[in-house]
């Protein structure tokens, strides 16, 4: 084959590849996300914020708790973000849990959370959760982060997007204008939330040291923290990944050069 | 074929094993002493490729079985169990996903490697088609495979496509409802994708056996086409194309594990990290990325049931090929007309897989429309007629020779 042969192979791989593209494209509708660039998102080197991350937590426990659940994460992989054992500990306790049936009476009590036992919702069943939520089940958390387009960025865009819409927002809008109860963010695929805003300045106080709680970091902290949630295996994998390249790179390379020697000898070029 | 290398084992047990079952001369004269043409461009290391990517999907799949859970209110947990509890779980099932994505690029290219060099004709008919069995049983996988997860577009893409079914004409509803094991997609739906999910690698890997067997016979084609005149013309399998392929293994290796370990969703879709609601449809429904082109031909025929013929008959078209293009010049690069009609054709595929990936309205359905037309106009019209009037460039006396002239 010609080289314009290869090229035009090359272009029929990413040809083949890029349609993924495309659908992963939005609406074109809402706008850019205005935070870009998290730690997590590196290629090299990419870690969670542990400091945001162990903010976020306790955003998530003191406001989204209230409503959304986090199913898939147990208290003692907070280990992950830097929680030490006995922090996970203190967490777990302060959490009440459905306990195991009473061995002489089979009666299920409630006891203090255990490092083993999931966060539990605050809701005991879904249909208590959307009696509680005009009807509809406050999504859960866990994998938030992944089943968005944008990530990390997307969940930041909503906690920090509600603003007063404008006549020309209003157009965007589907029937023109804002349902009773729900709200307007641009991020949020038909600019209709039903959700309030969850964040608002001094709704939770961080501990001696920390940034000042203002909406940007809360948003930034609750991010970080279920970008870990959905992925908590990233920096393991990213690290890992750098090594397996790096090695494959020189085997390849010296793959090639045994493959030419070879040549030369078998074949004589 | 025979071979140049006679199989003469030293071992004493090998020598005992092999007069009762000649298992050891059969794996020498396929991966040692196999003749292949001493031309072969990089191009046909795919097919190596491809068994690489079959291996490697069987093996994740055998384990990541052992830990997932087939019933519609544990599947999605047990995914995520994968991911977060078992050692090196995420890992596992990140190859797995894309794997099946680099199973399809790898089978891709493999397929128009033998469009480009009429590897499809005489006398490797058989092995052309053997070769459709096994990409229409890596359709029927991958789809299986793809609504285990049981998430939202796991549920909604077996939706549409067992749907599909429904629209064959007297039996499609009873076919549908066979395939359900109910009156939706359930339960009863995913025990049974996932047990043929688990059953047809096997079956693909019994036709890949098959179709390297059907290789064997007349042996390789080559980039110019024309038959093998002798010993010449020929190189052992062993070392050149070990060494070759071995090459060829660590490169895709290398672009598979950049994109398992840097981009592991890039080719997924958001909507299956949120656990199948039959209640709530998500806004678009939109098959993986390798039936996209399929998929654009269904969509681009106004009436349901044309358009599954349609889309059926795309592939199917394929096994009629050898018989539809009579050019007697196996090579595309001995056919000028040909060789730019299929640059056209590879063109049309991708533009009908980004229509694929879109709502089917506006300009979108106009080009899906046109690059299905062409579609066939190629296979059914173009091919037969080309194969008559084009006048083909001089072939080369033999291998050899073209081998000598291009290095000396």
């Amino acid at each position: 084959m010609t080289k314009k042969n290869i090229l035009a192979g090359m272009a029929l791989v990413v040809g083949l590849v890029i349609p993924s593209l495309a659908f992963a494209a939005n609406e074109g509708e809402e706008p850019k996300h205005p935070k870009q660039g998290w730690p997590h998102e590196k290629i090299i080197g990419a870690h969670y914020d542990r400091a945001a991350a162990q903010r976020g937590f306790q955003i998530y426990k003191e406001v989204c708790h209230a409503c959304h659940s986090l199913n898939l994460i147990a208290f003692r992989q907070l280990e992950g973000i830097g929680f030490s054992e006995p922090e996970i500990k203190a967490i777990a306790a302060s959490f009440t849990v459905m306990g195991e049936p009473n061995m002489e009476t089979g009666d299920v009590e409630e006891r203090p959370g255990k490092p083993f036992d999931y966060i539990p919702s605050t809701f005991a069943n879904p249909e208590a959760a959307a009696a509680s939520n005009n009807g509809a089940v406050p999504p859960d958390l866990s994998l938030m982060v992944k089943a968005r387009e944008g990530g990390a960025s997307y969940i930041y865009s909503i906690l920090t997007g509600y603003r007063e819409p404008t006549a020309e927002d209003l157009k965007h809008v589907s029937g023109g204008k804002i349902p009773d109860g729900a709200h307007f963010n641009p991020y949020k695929t038909g600019h209709v939330i039903a959700m309030p805003p969850p964040l608002a300045e001094g709704i939770v106080t961080y501990t001696e040291g920390q940034p000042a709680a203002s909406v940007e970091q809360m948003a930034y902290d609750v991010s970080t923290f279920l970008a870990w949630a959905a992925e908590p295996k990233l920096e393991q994998r990213k690290h890992m990944g750098f090594l397996i390249v790096a090695f494959l790179l020189i085997t390849s390379g010296l793959l090639f050069w045994s493959y030419k020697r070879i040549s030369k000898q078998v074949l004589g070029h | 074929m025979t071979s140049t290398r006679p199989f003469e084992p030293k071992n004493g047990f090998v020598k005992w094993f092999d007069r009762q079952l000649p298992l050891f001369s059969v794996m020498h004269g396929a991966l040692v002493a196999y003749p292949t043409p001493k031309n072969l461009n990089y191009w046909w290391s795919f097919g190596s490729l491809a068994g690489l990517m079959l291996g490697v999907q069987i093996i994740t799949g055998i384990i990541l079985a052992m830990h997932y859970t087939p019933h519609t209110a544990m599947a999605f947990a047990s995914v995520e169990h994968i991911m977060r509890d078992v050692n090196y779980g995420w890992l596992l099932r990140y190859v797995h996903a894309n794997g099946a994505s680099f199973f399809f690029i790898v089978v891709y290219i493999h397929i128009f490697r033998g469009l480009y060099y009429g590897s499809y004709k005489a006398p490797r008919e058989l092995l052309w088609m053997l070769g459709l069995v096994i990409y229409l049983l890596m359709m029927a996988t991958a789809f299986m495979g793809y609504v285990l997860p049981w998430g939202q577009m796991s549920f909604w893409g077996a939706t549409v496509i067992t749907n599909l079914f429904g629209a064959i004409p007297f039996v499609g509803e009873d076919i549908r409802t066979l395939l359900w094991g109910g009156f939706s997609v359930d339960n009863p739906t995913l025990n049974r994708f996932f047990s043929l999910h688990y059953l047809l690698p096997f079956v693909i890997a019994g036709v890949a056996i098959l179709h390297i067997w059907a290789l064997h016979i007349p042996g390789s084609n080559n980039p110019l086409g024309i038959d093998v005149k002798g010993p010449q013309d020929q190189i052992d399998f062993h070392p050149y194309h070990t060494a070759k392929d071995a090459f060829m293994v660590s490169l895709l290796l290398l672009i598979f594990f950049a994109v398992v370990c840097f981009a592991p969703n890039y080719m997924g879709h958001p909507d299956n990290y949120i656990q199948a609601d039959p209640l709530v449809t998500p806004p678009h429904i939109v098959p993986e990325w390798y039936y996209l082109p399929f998929y654009a031909i269904l969509r681009s025929i106004p009436d349901k049931l044309m358009g599954v013929v349609a889309m059926f008959a795309a592939i199917l078209i394929l096994f009629a090929l050898p018989w539809l293009d009579k050019s007697k010049v196996r090579s595309g690069t001995f056919r000028p007309i040909f060789k730019q009609f299929f640059w056209v054709l590879v063109i049309d595929v991708i533009a009908l897989g980004f229509v694929g990936a879109n709502p089917p309205e506006g300009a979108w359905l106009i080009i899906g429309r046109v690059a299905t037309a062409y579609y066939f106009f190629h296979f059914l019209i173009l091919l037969p007629v080309l194969s008559r009037v084009e006048k083909t460039r001089p072939l080369p006396e033999s291998i050899s020779q073209a081998v000598l002239a291009k290095h000396a």
